[in-house]
């Protein structure tokens, strides 16, 4: 069997991974894919202990569906950007900047 | 064996990870996270969560293929010429079935501790049932908002 801290690594880098896409990207697009990867590496925490505490994968698939509503309306938002504004730049967003 | 099918579903799902957060276009960016969103999968698959595994890969796997699909419309890309590609991509596939092949058929539950789908949908409408109805309340919000952004954008630029 594998060790628990193996996942951990993976899921620490995952969500490295998509730390910096976050924080990188300034494509909306990207930066959601990289949203994505940090959910996927939670996910993945969750599955490791689950045989220590097995309502851990139900819990992973609320965040899962959570997670999926989230992203479903971070996508209409940058449609309804590309739309506006033919653009995906955050860097261009400054509307709302005080 | 668990160890190398661990290593290689770990390098698939980081190698795509980076895929996806790399590059520059966007086809990439949903290709990169569907594959690294099924290696995903085999990961929790390994660590003997096959529900959470299943979902992992519906949900994103097949999202992150939706997009791709949209992209590609959308997009027009144009097919790559050569025939060392169609060659290239064949054999790809058929290594992938062969590993998903023996990865299914050689697949036994890790521990007797591990969580079989009826007991994790016994729990989830069972223990779990306000929260599952929450989340259920939450996609839903989820759809409507999206209904109404993008509705509600269509007709602004329509007027």
């Amino acid at each position: 069997m594998v060790a628990p801290s193996s996942y951990l690594l993976v899921a620490a880098a995952l969500f490295a991974l998509g730390v910096a896409g976050v924080l990188l990207r300034r494509n909306m697009l990207a930066a959601l894919i990289a949203l994505i990867l940090m959910f996927n590496a939670s996910a993945l925490v969750f599955a490791a202990f689950g045989h220590l505490y097995p309502a851990g994968e139900v819990l992973a698939l609320l965040a899962l569906a959570a997670s999926a509503a989230g992203v479903g309306v971070g996508v209409a938002l940058g449609v309804l950007l590309f739309r506006r504004g033919r653009s995906l730049d955050t860097g261009a967003l400054d509307g709302m900047k005080w | 064996m668990q160890d190398a099918l661990f290593a290689i579903s770990s390098a698939w799902t980081l190698g795509f990870a980076a895929l996806a957060i790399g590059s520059r276009r966007a086809f990439y960016n949903a290709l990169g996270l569907g594959f690294s969103s099924l290696g995903t999968a085999a990961l929790c698959a390994l660590a003997a969560a096959p529900l959470l595994a299943a979902a992992q890969a519906l949900v994103y796997g097949g999202t992150a293929g939706l997009v791709c699909a949209a992209l590609f419309a959308a997009l027009a890309a144009p097919v790559e010429k050569g025939r060392w590609r169609a060659y290239g991509a064949a054999l790809l596939a058929v290594g992938l079935f062969a590993v998903l092949a023996y990865f299914l058929i050689g697949y036994r539950p890790v521990g007797a501790a591990m969580s079989t789908p009826v007991a994790a949908g016994a729990m989830l409408f069972g223990k779990y049932a306000l929260a599952l109805y929450m989340v259920a309340a939450l996609l839903l919000a989820a759809v409507l908002a999206v209904a109404v952004l993008i509705g509600g954008g269509q007709s602004a630029e329509d007027r």
